[in-house]
This record gives structure tokens, sequence and C-alpha cells, in this order.
């Protein structure tokens, strides 16, 4: 048995998932190993020395051993079995956009069963980094000693913070993001309250990933630390949040200050994001690697707590009259609410007129859509079929130095005045939604 | 490229060379654009107000002006006589570790103009 002070190896515990990404009809389908798969891969791309211990269906044993012995891990403990279900997640948003509608098959079925194989004379390790799922996180009791210090991204099946506790080991460091359930249900309306709560806890770090508004780190007595996002286009972003967890615990273990924790776990979960090709991902890792903590400092980023958001207030300027497709507006609303922004919908709210209406009635509700344009900090504009209504919006905004960005799907407003006037023309979402944080940010820059 | 299909795991390591071809249609896990530092660009720059050119000269530059791209705590792009024209996006962060791997990358102001606010854009190509 090896005593935990000698050794640096990170312990890395959760299951293994079988991601499956939806595409667009046309395209292939995309297939691997998630769930704690994405941590490790992080791990391999920084060259770090990591173990796992996990759980998982019986019939993708072979599969993850083969595939994590590839990644550089010696040490692949089962911690016990998933029964009742396949452990495969359907995703049909990948780049989270807005929700990214995970799509867990037979999860209600789902049970776990310890494995014979973990005993007390297993390795003891200095630093465990666990992703939450379907066990008690009691059952890796075995892999601590009193020195044992825990860190926990809290994604899925906790409801309570309390449920962190294992045993005496110091809870060094929690995550939690921003998609994740217990923050939705219990804390978004206070994110004072989770710090405070984790302290209580003794939590060294509390780690807030607020997704395409950066992160922020809570430490008793000292302000929250923000850790702007580098956003580029997006390609998938399931684990992001993992590849965050892993790299930030890699840097405390090799005595890192917190500073560099979380700019290299920045760093290592916007490369994640950028690329499915593993190799091109350590290719990336590996060179902001080069860049000094004070070089990533200078070059700045996206920073837009999660609460500041809702005192944002985003003017969607489209068609979105009862009598078309809407699909498209709905598919913006539903993103900018899921990050928090405060959506006015101008038709919504002054209303919809009859075709005939009295210019009176035309007079008074062009009023009010120009008022509450003006109460708005951006111009989110959808120009389904060259709505002139929509062009107007836009060009008044413009004029106005109020910011503009244009979600074009149907390419149908691909002209000079848009497309140049607008601080964002696009028909990618991402793209869009990308401007939105941006040009929102404390940071961000309108001219 | 990275998985692609739902008939077995195919990203490991080392897989990038010798996995063929993508089916059709299939994402190649850099959006069908190869590593970004090769990429050519076109971008609007930032804080054109406030950089070393339009303070000196009360204009921006012309269209065609050579510019090349320097990390200078922000990416900036500079005239070849060493004018700050504007700052690049933060979205371009990328580039500054491209930079640091031996990537350098020229272009040409492709617009300009002086209103409330001065707007320059360029292209930009790796050397």
């Amino acid at each position: 048995m090896t005593g935990a002070k000698e050794r640096k190896k990170i312990l890395i515990v959760g299951e293994v998932i079988v991601d499956v990404t939806i595409m667009p009809r046309g395209s292939e389908n995309k297939l691997r190993l998630g769930g704690v798969t994405h941590a490790a891969r992080g791990m391999w791309a920084w060259d770090a020395d990591f173990d796992v211990a996990v759980s998982l269906p019986s019939y993708l044993e072979d599969s993850a051993r083969k595939y994590f012995s590839s990644l550089g891990c010696s040490n692949f403990r089962v911690l016990g079995y998933v029964n009742g279900a396949p452990n495969v997640t359907l995703i049909f948003d990948p780049r989270e956009v807005g929700d990214q509608e995970y799509d867990s098959l037979l999860r209600d079925e789902k049970s776990f069963s310890r494995s014979s194989e973990i005993d007390q004379n297993v390795e003891k390790y200095s630093d465990v980094l666990i992703f939450p799922g379907e066990f008690p996180i009691e059952v890796i009791e075995p892999f601590l000693d009193d020195s044992s210090k825990l860190h926990i991204d809290v994604a899925y099946d906790i409801n309570d913070l309390n449920e962190l506790r294992v045993g005496n080991s110091k809870l060094e460091s929690i995550f939690l993001s921003t998609s994740s359930k217990l923050f939705l249900d219990n804390y978004q309306q206070d994110i004072e309250k989770i710090a405070a709560d984790c302290a209580k806890l003794g939590v060294s770090s509390f780690v807030f990933k607020e997704n395409r508004g950066g992160a922020r780190v809570f430490r008793q007595g000292m302000d929250p630390l923000g850790l702007p996002a580098q956003l580029g286009t997006t390609i998938n972003s399931v684990g992001v949040g993992d590849v965050f967890a892993a790299r930030y615990v890699s840097a405390l273990v090799k005595e890192q200050d917190i500073s560099e924790a979380g700019i290299r776990a920045v760093q290592a979960s916007s490369a994640y994001s950028q690329t499915t090709n593993v190799d091109t991902f350590k290719a990336y890792v590996a060179r902001s690697e080069t860049l000094s903590v004070e070089d990533l400092e200078h070059l700045g980023g996206t920073q837009l707590p999660w609460q500041d958001r809702q005192n944002l207030h985003i003017y969607i300027a489209a068609p979105d009259f009862d009598y078309i497709d809407r699909s498209h507006i709905e598919r913006v609303v539903s993103s900018l609410r899921y990050h928090n922004f405060s959506v006015r919908r101008p038709v919504f709210e002054n209303g919809q007129l009859p075709l005939g209406s009295s210019l009176g009635a035309l007079q008074q509700t062009y009023d009010r859509d120009i008022e509450l344009l003006n109460e708005c900090c951006l111009v989110f504009a959808i120009p389904l079929h060259k709505d002139p209504g929509t062009l107007v919006e836009v060009g008044i905004a413009i004029e106005r130095g109020i910011p503009v960005v244009v979600y074009d799907p149907n390419q149908e407003a691909n002209n000079t005045m848009v497309v140049a006037g607008a601080n964002t023309y696009s028909s990618d979402i991402d793209c869009c939604l990308n401007a939105v944080f941006t040009l929102l940010s404390k940071g961000g820059k309108h001219g | 490229m990275g998985s692609t299909g739902s008939g077995s795991f195919s990203d490991y390591p080392g897989s990038s060379g010798r996995s063929g071809g993508s089916g059709s249609g299939s994402e190649d896990g850099n959006g069908g654009q190869g590593d970004r530092c090769e990429r050519a660009f076109s971008i609007a720059l930032e804080d054109v107000n406030h950089s070393g050119y339009f303070t000196s000269h009360n204009t921006v530059p012309p269209v065609g002006t050579k510019v090349v791209l320097v990390h200078n705590k922000r990416l900036v792009a500079q005239t070849t006589s060493g004018d700050d024209v504007g700052n690049l996006p933060t979205k371009m962060n990328y580039l500054a570790a491209c930079m640091r791997g031996g990537y350098s990358y020229e272009g040409e102001v492709i617009s300009s103009s002086v209103g409330a606010v001065a707007k320059v854009t360029v292209d930009f190509a790796p050397k």
C-alpha cells in the first residue's frame, strides 16, 4: 500500500457513458465514450498521471479498459456495475446553444451494484476528482486516507451539497455549472448562498462555471476570482466542464496557485469545445501551455456573470407573428432564456395588429415598440422573410449605437446595410450567441 | 478525424492519420477547416479610435495598407512601420499560442472608415 503523500497521481471517479450526438439528417451521428472519459482525455492531453475508478455497464468494460489504456491510464478500477440501463445518452444540441437536451436511455431503470474488486487494500490517493453519478459516493472510501483531498464536480445526481461528505476527507474544491440541476433547483436566484453553503462544508474553493460567461472562483474571506471565457467556434460542448475540472485539479496537484489553475482550465476547456479530434485537442492544449499566465491574463476574454444577465434586456426584432413559422425565433428566445438573459418580444408585449388597423393604432404600437427598443441593451434580429419591420428596427438600433446581432438562418437579409451595419451577422446561431456574450460582457467591445 | 458514425469507438489517440476519409456530411472535429492556426481570416478590429495610428494621423489607414499581427499583451494589427491600428477581438486569442508556436500572420486593410466610431477590417493569412 502506498501512502497518499508519496503520490501525485490523481484518481478520477465517475461513470463511463456512451455519448451519441444526434446530427441533422444527412450527417452521420457521432458516438464516443463520455462521462468520466472526457476528463481522462484531458489528463492525457496535458500528460498528467492519473488512475480511474468507474461505474459502468458490464458490456462496456472491455472497450473502456482498452480506451483508457490508450490514454495512458494504467490503473482502471471498476467500482461497480450499472444494471438495467445501457448508459447511453442521446445529445440533441451538442453546442449547448440552449439546453443540451440529454436523453439518457432507460434512466429510470438504472441501478448500481458494488464490485467485489474494491477492498481496503487498494491504493490511497492524495487527490480524488469525483463526477457523481448513479453510485453512492461512499464507495470511494477505500481509496482515501486522512490526508486525501476531494474535488467534486456536481453536475448530476446530487440534490443537496451535504450529500458530498465522505468520511473525514477534506472537501477541497466543488465545481458547479449553471446547467446543473442542483444550481437550477436551489441556487439560481442566490449565487452567494452556494458559496456560503460550500464554506460551511469547509470547501477551500467553490468554482462556479457560467458557460459562455466564464467562471468564478469563490474562497472564504476573499473576493471572487473571475476567469473570462475564451469563446471560439463551438463544435461540441459536451464534457467541456469535466475537462475544466480536470485541468484545474491537475494544476492544484502540481502546486500551481488558484489563478493559474483557473486560467489553464479555461484554456483546456475552450480547446475541448472546439474539436472532437483528440489529437487536435492535444495540440491545442500543448500550444496554449506555452503561454504564461501573465500572457493569458493580458489577452482577456468574456466575463458575464449569470445573475447580471437578468438585468440585460434583449430586444427581439423579428416577424414574431402568429401566422408564420416561428421555430427559428422560438429557438433564439429559448437559447437566450437558457442563458438567463431577459428577452423582450415587442409583438408579445405590445400586441400584434391586424391588417387594416387604423393609423392611430399603428402609431401607438410603433411608439411602444420604439420605447421598448430604447430600454434594451442589445437588439437580436431574426429577419425572416425580409420583414420590413425587423429591418427598420435594425436600422434604428444601429443609428442609436445599440449593439445589433443579426441571426439570418435563411440568409434572407444578406444585404450590405445589414451585414456591415450590424455588430454581427451570421446564419450560425452559435456565432450569434457568442456575439451576445461578447458584446454585453464587461470587457466587451462595441466599437 | 474524430469519432464518426456509431459502429465503434474510433477516436483513439493517433487515429487522425490512419482513419481515412469521413462519411458523407460527417464533421472532422475541426469544423472541416483543419488546424485553426493555419486558417486565413477577415476580422473587424476593436479600439480603433484609441490606436496609435488613429491618434497620430487622426484618421484610419487606407484600404490596401499592409499590416502584421503582433502579440503585445493583446493581439494587435500593426502597420509595417509599427503603428497600432487596432486590437483583435478576444475570440481570436488562440492566435497568440499559434504565434508562440512559430506561426506569423500578414495581411492588409480591406475596409476603413471614420464615423462616430472608426472602423477597420483586415484580412490576415499565415505567412
